[in-house]
């Protein structure tokens, strides 16, 4: 008999992961591609990949997790659509059954899980601001003309690190400048940048929160040597960072999905080839004009979301006109 | 000749009573619309860019009231309650209004100490106190003053201070309505549906005279199923599949406005309630109880949202006997609220590790999904043990 596997997607903001995972619960195949402000298209292709590996094997389920979940759990017809935190917090304890507390780094958001006893108990999401994440690296990253990969090692050059205003993506772009201008070496800067967005993370998300070992550091940013330095720096010990960090969502959303065991409403990977059409309009039957998002698969219509009364959910086909 | 209710900031609490004063005065009472996407932007615009989104929002109903109405009815209560306060806004909320609605005369809820109005200003041009529509002369003179354009000169001030004492109809009219609803609120009715049974009250506006017995046409609470005592905190139960067992009790804390005006919180209480959830807010809980929560604090909480917040929170947390706790609890916030910034840290600190807690901030920018990964995530955590984390 062939043994089945479960898919779990991640949809983010920056970058989109696809995982197939084994019944044991193992990454057999993991894929990272960049999102690029089109979820679907970077699913697609994501599916494409993996229909080559896995189209002669089952797969027994799928879920879907990210900002992006909602749209792809219906487009891919998801099993299980979960947010971020649980699924995160599910892998890590998968790699570590100890771990007590979870950074998760991210394109757009930060999150810290606190776990106990193999639990979540905690967890806390930046709010509106993204200068503690991936984007504010990106961002000063570009400012400075390097890549991010040159970055994180850079910092480690560091001799003394500036220090930069955190708070803000924007003052710390100017406090930035200042201090290119008053010629400190990019290595202090690179590293000033690293310590300042650590010290954004503690005083926004971790604030308040019971930091134990261990601690796993997961997310896109966790590649960057210089951030898991300098929270290393601050905390006074050893953070890990597990194999596989970049895609720890997904590969929570796949091992929820394997614990449900519910059958089976994805698509197949054949989804790659069909003809996917996003359709949003504006309702025009209240004042509150919600934008209603559509999918269109082979021209078969999947029922909308985003109104705030709910009859687009239930499957209303648009006014025509 | 109408007058606007914007159904904004402590509508939530005083709404019907409010009503049911000016319906009895023998105007037409006119509540504005439930928050939509054309008031608060129009609020956000028209509003000072520092004030809190609650303040925005109620802004913009009185915006829209002005299309319709002869006058808006602006509260200026300072104080409900003794030696406690609402909020600074509140206080200078008819003066933000009247700069904005030049040509609306604005009536003015001024009271301290009880929400039903006790002093009377001297009136200032364009003003009208909530105690002038109690005498017919007030009355007849707030009409001419509408009429020319301003109101208040030609409002006869003896008319108003001889009123003081006949205003005893409308004013009971008020207390009964509101007796009526808070007892709704406490058991479990939100604000929507206890507003809606006390406009079928025979008091009500039109209505006919008649004793006010329970209210119970379609609107029976459902059973509270298994959990504690159902005739304490009355549970209300996912009204699609009554009778249905819950799957969890979240309590919800935080100010009225932040609580009930499902816009603005983008739906926490609807997705809530989709997801199974019975939900407790301090309007359920009575007020003896929440005040023996609160014993024993080094100082005493003057801010009245805020002390019921904390004392709410308390009794969720522990419950008393015999009563049911909660699976997790809620605050919400909004953003620029400087009270609510300190009494959110007290209850955080008081949670910690006793139950699930999660702080919500609401701004005029919140996406929802990324409010809806927050209680997604959260009712993880309040679905008990080893649902969220374990594989």
């Amino acid at each position: 008999m062939a043994t089945g596997f479960y898919l779990g997607i991640d949809v983010g903001s920056v970058s989109t992961n696809l995982v197939v995972i084994d019944e044991k619960g193992s990454i057999v195949k993991k894929i990272y591609l960049r999102t690029e402000g089109k979820p679907i298209a970077s699913v697609q292709r994501g599916l494409n990949q993996l229909g080559e590996d896995f189209k002669d094997h089952e797969i027994l389920g799928a879920g879907v997790t990210g900002s992006g979940r909602k749209l792809i759990g219906k487009v891919i017809g998801a099993d299980l659509v979960k947010n971020e935190i649980t699924t995160h917090g599910v892998a890590a304890l998968q790699v570590h059954p100890g771990v007590k507390t979870v950074f998760e780094i991210g394109g757009q958001d930060s999150k810290i899980i606190i776990i106990r006893e193999g639990t979540v108990v905690d967890f806390a999401m930046n709010t509106v601001c993204a200068a503690g994440t991936g984007s504010f690296l990106d961002q000063q990253a570009k400012r400075l003309n390097i890549s991010l990969e040159e970055f994180g090692g850079l910092a480690l050059g560091a001799k003394v690190p500036v220090r930069i205003a955190g708070r803000c993506s924007v003052f710390a772009e100017s406090d930035m400048i200042h201090k290119q201008q008053m010629g400190y070496r990019l290595e202090d800067i690179v590293a000033g940048l690293c310590e300042a967005l650590m010290r954004n993370y503690f005083n926004n998300v971790g604030k308040g929160k019971e930091i134990l070992p261990p601690v796993l550091f997961q997310g896109g940013v966790a590649a960057n040597k210089g951030i898991k330095a300098a929270f290393e720096k601050e905390l006074g010990y050893e953070i890990i960072i597990p194999e596989h960090y970049e895609v720890m969502g997904a590969w929570g959303a796949a091992l929820l999905s394997r614990k449900t065991g519910k059958k089976m409403g994805f698509r197949g990977f054949s989804l790659s080839d069909r003809e996917i059409r996003v359709e949003s309009f504006e309702c025009p039957d209240c004042p509150n004009c919600c934008e209603i998002v559509t999918v269109v698969i082979d021209g078969e219509t999947i029922p909308g979301w985003g109104g705030r009364c709910g009859k687009w959910e239930k499957g209303v086909s648009r006014a025509t006109g | 000749m109408k007058v606007g209710i914007p159904r904004a900031l402590l509508y939530y609490w005083y709404g019907p009573a409010w009503k049911a004063f000016f319906g009895a005065a023998g105007l037409e009472p006119v509540v504005s619309p439930p928050t939509n996407k054309a008031i608060m932007t129009a609020g956000l615009k028209a509003a000072v860019d520092e004030i809190c989104l609650p303040v925005k929002v109620f802004i913009g109903h009185c915006l829209e009231l002005q299309k319709t109405c002869d006058a808006v009815l602006v509260p200026r209560l300072t104080s409900v309650a003794r030696k406690e306060f609402t909020c600074p806004k509140f206080m200078g909320l008819p003066d933000m209004v009247r700069r904005l609605l030049p040509q609306t005369p604005v009536i003015i809820w001024e009271s301290s100490g009880g929400f039903l109005p006790e002093r009377v200003w001297t009136p200032r041009s364009g003003i009208i106190f909530a105690r002038e529509f109690s005498t017919p002369a007030g009355q007849a003179g707030v009409a001419r003053g509408i009429a020319s354009g301003v109101a208040h000169e030609a409002v006869n001030w003896r008319g108003i201070t001889r009123g003081c004492r006949r205003a005893k109809k409308p004013l009971a009219a008020a207390r009964k309505a509101h007796a009526v609803y808070t007892g709704l609120l406490r058991r479990g009715y939100l604000p929507e549906e206890a507003a809606a049974v006390c406009d079928g009250l025979p008091d009500s506006p039109g209505g006919v005279r008649q004793r006010v017995k329970p209210p119970g046409t379609g609107q029976e609470l459902p059973d509270s199923g298994s959990r504690g005592n159902p005739d304490k905190y009355v549970l209300k139960s996912d009204r699609g599949n009554p009778g249905a067992k819950p799957s969890r009790v979240i309590g919800l804390v935080g100010h009225p406005y932040c609580l009930y005006d499902s816009f603005v919180n983008t739906g926490i209480l609807r997705f809530l309630q989709q997801e199974g959830c019975h939900i407790l807010t301090p309007e359920m809980l009575p007020e003896e109880e929440i005040a023996m929560a609160l014993k024993g604090l080094p100082k005493a909480i003057y801010w009245t949202m805020g002390r019921l917040a904390l004392g709410a929170s308390r009794l969720f947390r522990a419950p008393a006997r015999g009563q049911a706790g909660v699976d997790g609890l809620i605050h919400v916030a909004a953003f620029a609220c400087g009270p609510e910034a300190l009494i959110g840290e007290l209850i955080k600190r008081e949670c910690h590790r006793e139950i699930p807690y999660l702080q919500i901030y609401l701004d005029e920018h919140s996406g929802e999904a990324g409010l809806h990964t927050r209680l997604e995530a959260f009712l993880d955590l309040a679905g008990g043990k080893g649902q969220a984390g374990c594989v």
